[in-house]
């Protein structure tokens, strides 16, 4: 789902690490600081889990690739700023260990990736807990990636409006390659693990129970 | 004048950050081939091993995803639109790939970050393990190899990946223990 | 050490555990080592005798020792190009003691992982990020969770 280096301008790429920065700052100052040293076993564990699940993707042909992100459980547990945290670690480790993404898109792909699908799904579990722990934590996942997914697809999109010699794929092709798969499967899977990983972490206590 | 060792190493992660995002910036395809030709030339020591590892871990989807933009775009379209763009994008992706690599390859990380110390940390967390785990996933790849009569494939691989995994995590957790104590002992804040 | 622990097991239960340590692994190079042989001017060859190797990096611990074999051959693996010292002493005081030039194809430093591992590596990429991750916060939590003792 990430953008790989050499896919986005500078003219977007700049502005996005920009806005990116002050909110890493804050992020890691908050997640890795000394006062939250208790939840970091938690959070590494989490995070260990979302490389994985995030270096098996498919490509889409007009969009990039589809995976999943399971940054929505790091969003449900340790709110919104932690998954931000830990999907900018994860993200950077990709582009510069292991060569998938890279430094230049790092600002948009943690943008999307890290803090719109996150804070989305954040918003939506929030909104439905009252109603049933589960389908709150189900449908906060699926929406929070199909946030994700949307969001990168904008940016190619808005890089096609750019400059289509830079981006020669219009957005309905790259939205279409993006959100179809992300609707019907990924987003289910993204669901599914959410629910999964949430009750793995209540059975090892290291979640509070509702 | 060859600069100091942390002033050197930063100048070029400050080189390789602005080379990339002007890369970034490039869309003519006789500039990125001349790019590409300069960057062969600048960074000839150790090409062959980056771009090796652009092959095995960039090219394919770098160059499937525009391949297959491409031809879905044709089929959208009825005919075949001009390949130059397309062409252009898996390009500058490989490119910025090798840069990455062959520039990584010299910078000394360390002391590189060492001003900014959350950035240090982390590197020096980050690299110790990933030197450390790299070095004990090829050693496994080389048992399995000399375990199989053939040449194991990457059935063979998923099928023992519970070993390797297993002494991967003993081994973190080994060195996790020993990198907090070392920072440590060596006056980290 | 809870997270690292749940994270083993988490992977662990996903993929089939077959135990495998303390394996003596082994590595084939070929064209990488440097054959030297000594002999006498009527063709003998200087069989079993002491020799020894210096690197250009040190010249006065060596790099190597042993003995040279029933031809008179030795043979080492260089690490840096440049001028490596090959001395053969015979029992009775004869001996050669010459220098080898390495070119830097050979001699290249090999450096990091021995990267023949081509693919197989690549399969087990996500799992040495996850290794790494692990690892990162555990090191995190236990340099925080001592320092703050």
């Amino acid at each position: 789902m990430h953008v790989p280096d050499g896919f986005l301008s500078p003219q977007i790429s700049v502005p996005a690490w920009g806005a990116a920065a002050p909110l890493w700052v804050w992020a890691v100052r908050r997640t890795f600081g000394a006062s939250a040293t208790e939840s970091l076993p938690a959070l590494g564990a989490l995070t260990a889990l979302a490389f994985v699940v995030q270096s098996i993707m498919i490509p889409v042909p007009g969009g990039t690739s589809a995976h999943l992100t399971g940054v929505a459980v790091l969003a449900l547990c340790h709110g919104p700023l932690a998954a931000f945290a830990c999907e900018s670690l994860v993200l950077l480790l990709q582009a510069v260990f292991f060569g998938a993404g890279g430094f230049t898109v790092l600002g948009v792909n943690a943008l999307a990736l890290g803090l719109l699908g996150p804070g989305a799904a954040w918003l939506v579990h929030r909104a439905l807990r009252r109603l049933s722990e589960r389908a709150a934590a189900f449908s906060g996942a699926w929406a929070g990636l199909q946030v994700s997914s949307l969001a990168v697809s904008l940016v190619l999109g808005l890089q096609h409006h750019l400059s289509s010699q830079y981006m020669p794929v219009p957005f309905p092709v790259v939205a279409a390659a993006m959100m179809v798969p992300s609707l019907t499967v990924v987003g289910v899977v993204e669901g599914l693990y959410t629910l999964f990983a949430m009750s793995l972490l209540r059975r090892a206590r290291l979640l509070a129970a509702p | 004048m060859p600069l100091p060792e942390p002033r050197r190493s930063q100048v070029l992660l400050a080189g390789w950050i602005a080379l990339t995002f002007a890369l970034s910036a490039v869309t003519n395809p006789r500039a990125l081939a001349i790019a590409g030709a300069a960057a062969l030339v600048a960074f000839r020591r150790g090409a062959a091993g980056a771009l090796r590892r652009v092959a095995l871990t960039v090219l394919p989807f770098a160059a499937g995803l525009p391949l297959a933009s491409w031809l879905l775009a044709w089929l959208v379209a009825g005919s075949p639109p001009f390949p130059g763009p397309y062409l252009a994008l898996a390009a500058r992706a490989v490119l910025i790939a090798f840069v990455t690599f062959s520039l990584l390859a010299r910078v000394r990380l360390l002391p590189a970050l060492w001003p900014v110390p959350m950035l240090g940390r982390l590197a020096v967390l980050a690299l110790g393990q990933i030197h450390a785990l790299r070095l004990l996933a090829a050693e496994s790849a080389f048992g399995l190899r000399s375990r199989l009569p053939r040449k194991p494939g990457t059935l063979d691989v998923i099928r023992n990946a519970g070993a390797v995994t297993a002494a991967l995590f003993t081994l973190s957790t080994r060195n996790a223990r020993e990198v907090a104590d070392a920072m440590r002992s060596r006056g980290f804040r | 050490m809870r997270a690292l622990a749940c994270a083993a097991a988490v992977v662990c239960a996903i993929a089939p555990l077959r135990a495998a340590a303390h394996e003596i692994l082994h590595q084939v190079q070929r064209g990488r080592a440097l054959a030297v042989r000594a002999f006498f001017q009527d063709g003998q060859a200087l069989a079993d005798q002491q020799a020894e190797v210096y690197s250009p990096a040190d010249p006065k611990i060596p790099y190597w020792r042993g003995r040279t074999d029933r031809n008179g051959w030795l043979a080492f693996v260089p690490d840096v190009p440049g001028k490596w010292r090959v001395r053969v002493v015979d029992a009775t005081g004869h001996g050669l003691d010459t220098q080898v030039d390495v070119e830097p194809a050979i001699g290249g430093p090999d450096s990091g992982a021995p990267s023949g591992a081509g693919p197989l590596g690549l399969a087990l990429r996500p799992v040495v990020g996850a290794a790494v991750i692990a690892a990162i916060f555990g090191g995190l939590y236990l340099w925080r969770r001592r320092r703050s003792a």
